[in-house]
């Protein structure tokens, strides 16, 4: 077992290699650079310009740039921010560990919610209240996430005015509260784009989870529990769910890169001091170290994931323990 | 003629009469656009009967399809036919002074937006774009994917290591920022450029696929006999392979496409879709977020629409799979 984690480890290793490569190429094929004229910036003088792009490294060749880059990256240097004049590693630190609690709050809601819906589904299949959870499930599957944020704002922030719909603090009062009311704050910021990202999600698993669990129902196995006369609820929840788990497992490595682009869109919604609100700044800035670092630490974080859900994934299964 | 129903000609009846004006303007109007509404009088009946000969196949809970099918009729219609049915070009600022963000009325179905734009005509225009960009970035991606993991897949090796890698790689990247990144540099953007851009970056997934698909295949008797007997390698792939696993790649294509609805749509959000003012969904969403309050249809509509057709391709695109997949 150790064999095969460390063997998927090197793999990991080399996926981040190709994804720093192709970053690189990706940003230096687009038309332009930061410095080249657009309206704004009509007025400097030619000897700025170059002055700018000799500071940044932008007037070597391709190949020593990309060289250059990649000990930069090696060692955990993403350069400095063209816009915010900072190191980009900084800059990153202020926002990662924002997306992470987004994301883990909104993978909470979306497997909690989407597993017991797809569980609840599959034990009364073809009633009504099944079809009924199926349409559901269907409509947020087919809904786009950032209007459905919109449409949360809409009814939570502006009609009701329960939430707060910006931001992950209340940038007036945040400072002066005390430590519990600090807290309260945060997560009465969060449950918004946290609902948003994870009930979307939710709409998915709960299809997943569904046919996951009619598959494993329709075994010998459940049918051998069924005929020992165990309880329908043991035989669910104890035999057949725990091999479902399994699929669930993979769907989790999964939607680990559509959860991140989802958080971007939600970010943007919601101004959610993230990765993600940072990258379409970045974007509008064209502060290419920040995009090229964005695009690799979000690679990172998906490797990471899939990392984890592929030792669980052995963990829980104890086939693959000894088949490699 | 079975499926031949008079009420809805006699809608379109109606709809010729009423609109005569126009359909002499658009007759008289660009070329592109009658290609385009040709291209879907040709696609739409062939699109019916096609899914309907699937599924008849084997019996499909066929009430949810029909109603599927029905509606992405209706779009595919008001996108090519999108001059003769939009009551106003889609970018003409009607009364800037007036007829700023006007709330749905009789002139105007669904209202104005906030440059006094006709909202009935953006939305109809832009099924136009969200279509069009979804239909061609999926066949581009299709076609690729479906190249490049069966190559794989076939060759082995070197080359399939490579590719796979490569797609291990891309698949890393969450797919807005992949598009993020590629997108930002490009100051204009044309519908030609999200085509190229989204359908590049879709391919992976089709690749894998088509490679675990043809993986399973190449051991299979009927492949060995026709590598015996001396059948090249592409022959292989186009004549013998590729029938064999077209029903899996239908499937995909169909789900694909509603997948790409909802990135496209998400990309204008960010405000990297086809460039201002062209009206997609997406744009729409994001020209009438800073409304949400004095004006909340601007944002409510485009996304109804939206969610319809990617419900509309999940349905069709589950329905095939059933009616393909004996379990």
């Amino acid at each position: 077992m150790t064999r095969a984690i460390v063997r998927r480890l090197y793999q990991s290793v080399l996926v981040m290699f190709v994804v720093a490569t192709a970053t690189f190429f990706l940003i230096h094929l687009a038309p332009g650079d930061p410095f080249t004229p657009s309206i704004e910036s009509a007025n400097f003088s030619q000897e700025i310009v170059a002055q700018q792009r000799r500071n940044f490294g932008l007037d070597q060749p391709a190949h020593i740039q990309y060289v250059r880059y990649l000990q930069q990256i090696a060692t955990g240097n993403f350069g400095i921010s063209f816009s915010q004049h900072r190191p980009v590693l900084d800059v990153f630190y202020d926002v990662i560990p924002n997306t992470i609690v987004l994301a883990i709050a909104a993978i909470l809601i979306d497997f909690v919610t989407g597993m017991t819906v797809g569980v609840f589904q599959s034990t009364r299949k073809g009633s009504r209240v099944d079809s009924l959870l199926s349409a559901i499930s269907l409509v947020l599957y087919s809904t786009p996430v950032f209007w459905f944020g919109l449409m949360l704002v809409l009814l939570f922030g502006v009609t009701l005015r329960w939430l707060p719909t910006a931001g992950a603090i209340d940038p007036v009062v945040y400072h002066s509260l005390s430590l519990p009311g600090q807290l309260w704050d945060r997560i009465r910021h969060l449950i918004l784009p946290a609902a948003t990202l994870g009930l979307i999600g939710a709409g998915g698993t709960a299809r997943f989870q569904r046919s996951a669990l009619l598959e494993v129902l329709a075994e010998d196995f459940v049918r051998t529990a069924r005929a020992k006369g165990l309880r329908e609820r043991t035989v669910v929840t104890v035999h057949a769910l725990r091999n479902s788990l399994l699929s669930i497992i993979t769907l989790f490595g999964l939607s680990l890169p559509a959860l991140l682009s989802g958080a971007v869109l939600v970010e943007t919604v919601f101004s959610w001091p993230g990765m993600g609100r940072l990258i379409t700044d970045a974007v509008s800035s064209r502060d290419y170290p920040v995009i090229t670092g964005a695009a690799i630490v979000s690679a990172l974080l998906v490797v990471a994931g899939n990392l984890t859900a592929d030792i669980l994934y052995r963990f829980a299964d104890p086939r693959t323990r000894t088949a490699q | 003629m079975k499926y031949f129903h008079w009420t809805p000609a006699g809608w379109a009846l109606l709809l010729v009469i009423a609109r005569w004006q126009k359909i002499a303007e658009f007759l008289a109007g660009p070329l592109e656009n009658k290609m385009l509404a040709l291209v879907a009088l040709i696609l739409i009946p062939v699109g019916i009967i096609i899914a309907l000969k699937v599924t008849a196949i084997r019996k499909v809970e066929s009430r949810r399809l029909q109603l599927a099918i029905t509606t992405l009729m209706v779009l595919v219609g008001a996108a090519a036919f999108a001059p003769i049915l939009a009551p106003y070009d889609p970018t003409h600022i009607i009364d800037l002074a007036n007829a700023q963000t006007l709330a749905p009325s009789f002139a105007h179905p669904l209202g104005t937006d906030e440059f006094s734009r006709d909202l009935l005509s953006r939305m109809i225009y832009g099924a136009r774009i969200s279509l069009s960009i979804a239909l061609l970035a999926i066949t581009l991606s299709i076609t690729l994917g479906t190249t490049l993991g069966m190559v794989a897949g076939l060759t082995g090796g070197v080359t399939d290591s490579a590719i796979m890698r490569s797609i291990d790689a891309a698949l890393a990247i969450p797919r807005i920022v992949l598009l993020v990144v590629v997108l930002a540099l490009w100051d204009r953007r044309d519908m030609m450029t999200i085509v190229l851009v989204l359908g590049l970056t879709g391919w992976f997934e089709t690749a894998r696929l088509a490679r675990a698909e043809v993986l399973s295949l190449r051991d299979r008797n009927f492949v060995v006999a026709a590598r015996a007997s001396g059948v090249s390698n592409v022959k292989i792939l186009w004549r013998h392979l590729l029938p064999n696993i077209a029903a899996p790649l239908v499937v995909t294509a169909t789900l694909g496409v509603g997948q790409l609805i909802l990135v496209e749509a998400g990309l204008s959000y960010l405000g990297l879709g086809v460039s201002v003012p062209t009206a997609s969904w997406g744009s729409i969403i994001r020209d009438g977020r800073e409304l949400l309050f004095q004006a909340p249809w601007i944002v409510t509509i485009p996304g109804f629409a939206i969610a319809t057709t990617v419900m509309v391709f999940s349905t069709i695109g589950e329905s095939v799979r059933e009616a393909l997949n004996p379990r």
